[in-house]
C-alpha cells in the first residue's frame, strides 16, 4: 500500500512536471539557437544522404530554407527606403523573385559541400531583440579536422524565429544584397531590378 | 631612393585626394574600375576557369594541397613582418617558428607540420597593418590581373614580393616562370568556390565583389571585433519618417 502511494506520488509529480513543461513550452517558444540547430542538422542529413539525387537534395534544402528564412523581412532590409514606395503587388513580386533567385543558388551549395560539420558555438541577444546564433564550420584541412569558418546567423522573431541575415568571414549577405539593390534602384529603378532578379533566377535554373 | 620617395609622396597624395574627392564615396574611380573588372572577369571565364578545371581534374588533391602549402610558406615572411609591425610579438614568434618548422621538417613547406604542433596559420599583410595604424582604406581599386583592392592595400604588392626569398635569389626564367604559373594555378583553385558563389548569387557582380571585398578586409583589420552596424537591421517604417516614431538605433555590440 505504501509502495502504491509512493508510486502515485511519483506519477503525480511526473504529470505535474510534464504539465509544467508543456505550459512553459506554450509560453516560451523554442529558443532561436535550438530552432536553427535543428534545421542545420536536418540540412546536413540531406546533404550527406548518398541515396538522394542532387535534384531531390536541392528540393529538400529549398523546403528548409523556405521555412527558415524570413524572405519578406530580408527584402525590406535589403531594399531599405525603396520598400516604402512599392505597391503591395510590387512587394509580393519582389519577395517571390528574391526567394526564387536564392533558391536557385542552393545547387552551388550542394556542389561545394565536402562533408563539413556545422555546430552551434553560442548565441547573442541583439539590442533590438534579434538573436545572433554563432555557427562553426568544421572541415578537413591537411588531413585533420579543424575550424574552417565562423558563420553568424541573425534571427528575428515574428511568427517564430526566422533567419534574416547570414554573415561569414565578416561578410554579411544582407549587406551584399543591399549594396547591389540600392545601386540598381538608383540606376534604373524597380522594374530593372525585378527584371534582373528574374533573369538571373531563370539563367541559374537552366544550368 | 629619390624615385621611391616621390612614389610614396604620390601615393599619400592620392590617398588624401581620393578620400576627399569622393565625399565618403568608396569608389570614386568606378568607371575605370569597371573596365578593369570586366577585363579580369573575361580573362577568368575564358582562360582561368577552364585551366583551373583541368588542373583540379589532373592534379590529385594531396599534391594540390602540398603545392598550396609550399606557396603559403614561401610568402610567410610577409605575415611575420606584419605581425611584428603590429606589435603582435607572440604571434610573430609563433609564425617564425611555424615557417622554420615547415621549411625544414615540412620539406620546403609542402607538409604543414607546424599546424599539428599547435602553430596555426595566420593571415596578415601591409594593408591590414596600415588599417591597424589608423590609415583609411582609401578609394576602391581594381587592377588588371591583380583584382580588387583599396589604395591602402597597394603597397602590399611590393612588400609581398620583397619578403619572398625567391625575389632575392634572382633565379633564371626557367625557375621563375613555372613558379609563377604554379602560384597562379594555386591561387585560382583556392578561390574557385567563392567565384562560383559570386557567379550564382550576384545580380550586379561588380558591386557584389566590391562590397564583399570591403567587408572582408574590414573584418580582417578589426579581427572580427568591429561593432555590428545595427542600422542594417532596422525596418523602414511604413509611414513617412516625419510622422513615424523614431527608429530605434540600438547600441552597438562587438561582432563576435
Amino acid at each position: 500500500m505504501r509502495r502504491l502511494r509512493s508510486s502515485l506520488i511519483v506519477a503525480g509529480l511526473c504529470v505535474g512536471w510534464l504539465a509544467a513543461g508543456l505550459a512553459a513550452a506554450e509560453v516560451d517558444p523554442p529558443a532561436a539557437r535550438d530552432v536553427l540547430d535543428g534545421q542545420v542538422k536536418n540540412a546536413l542529413a540531406i546533404l550527406r544522404d548518398a541515396k538522394l539525387t542532387p535534384a531531390t537534395k536541392r528540393q529538400k534544402i529549398r523546403g528548409i530554407a523556405d521555412q527558415q528564412i524570413d524572405f519578406e523581412t530580408l527584402s525590406r532590409l535589403t531594399l531599405g527606403r525603396y520598400w516604402r514606395d512599392l505597391s503591395a503587388d510590387q512587394r509580393a513580386a519582389f519577395v517571390e523573385a528574391f526567394r526564387n533567385h536564392l533558391s536557385n543558388t542552393y545547387g552551388t551549395l550542394l556542389n561545394g559541400y565536402t562533408d563539413e560539420d556545422v555546430t552551434v558555438a553560442g548565441d547573442l541577444r541583439e539590442p533590438n531583440g534579434d538573436c545572433t546564433v554563432q555557427l562553426r564550420v568544421i572541415g578537413t584541412v591537411n588531413g585533420s579536422r579543424q575550424e574552417l569558418a565562423k558563420v553568424d546567423c541573425r534571427l528575428r522573431r515574428k511568427a517564430g524565429w526566422k533567419v534574416i541575415d547570414v554573415t561569414a568571414a565578416g561578410v554579411s549577405l544582407a549587406a551584399l544584397f543591399r549594396a547591389q539593390f540600392q545601386a540598381i534602384m538608383a540606376n534604373g529603378g524597380f522594374d530593372r531590378l525585378l527584371g534582373l532578379l528574374r533573369a538571373k533566377a531563370s539563367e541559374t535554373n537552366q544550368k | 631612393m629619390r624615385r621611391i620617395a616621390v612614389l610614396c609622396a604620390g601615393w599619400a597624395l592620392i590617398m588624401l585626394s581620393g578620400g576627399c574627392a569622393g565625399g565618403g564615396n568608396v569608389d570614386p574611380w568606378e568607371k575605370t574600375n569597371r573596365v578593369f573588372y570586366n577585363f579580369d572577369d573575361g580573362l577568368d571565364r575564358a582562360v582561368l576557369t577552364p585551366v583551373n578545371g583541368f588542373y583540379v581534374k589532373v592534379v590529385p588533391a594531396p599534391i594540390r594541397t602540398g603545392l598550396g602549402n609550399g606557396f603559403d610558406n614561401l610568402f610567410y615572411g610577409n605575415v611575420i613582418l606584419n605581425d611584428f609591425l603590429q606589435a603582435k610579438w607572440n604571434q610573430g614568434l609563433g609564425d617564425t617558428a611555424r615557417m622554420a618548422v615547415n621549411s625544414t621538417i615540412g620539406i620546403a613547406g609542402i607538409f604543414d607540420v607546424a599546424s599539428r604542433l599547435g602553430l596555426p596559420k595566420h593571415e596578415n599583410d601591409i594593408g591590414i597593418t596600415l588599417g591597424k595604424w589608423g590609415v583609411a582604406p582609401g578609394p576602391y581599386l581594381v587592377l588588371p590581373l591583380l583584382g580588387p583592392m583599396t589604395l591602402r592595400d597597394t603597397p602590399g604588392i611590393v612588400v609581398a614580393n620583397a619578403t619572398n626569398p625567391v625575389t632575392w635569389l634572382f633565379p633564371p626564367l626557367y625557375v621563375t616562370v613555372p613558379l609563377g604559373i604554379g602560384q597562379a594555378l594555386d591561387r585560382r583553385s583556392r578561390v574557385d568556390t567563392a567565384i562560383q558563389f559570386r557567379n550564382a548569387l550576384a545580380i550586379d557582380p561588380y558591386v557584389f565583389t566590391r562590397n564583399a571585398y570591403l567587408q572582408y578586409r574590414d573584418n580582417l583589420v578589426h579581427e572580427g571585433r568591429k561593432p555590428v552596424d545595427q542600422s542594417l537591421y532596422e525596418e523602414v517604417p511604413e509611414t513617412s519618417p516625419a510622422t513615424a516614431p523614431a527608429a530605434t538605433r540600438a547600441a552597438s555590440r562587438p561582432a563576435r
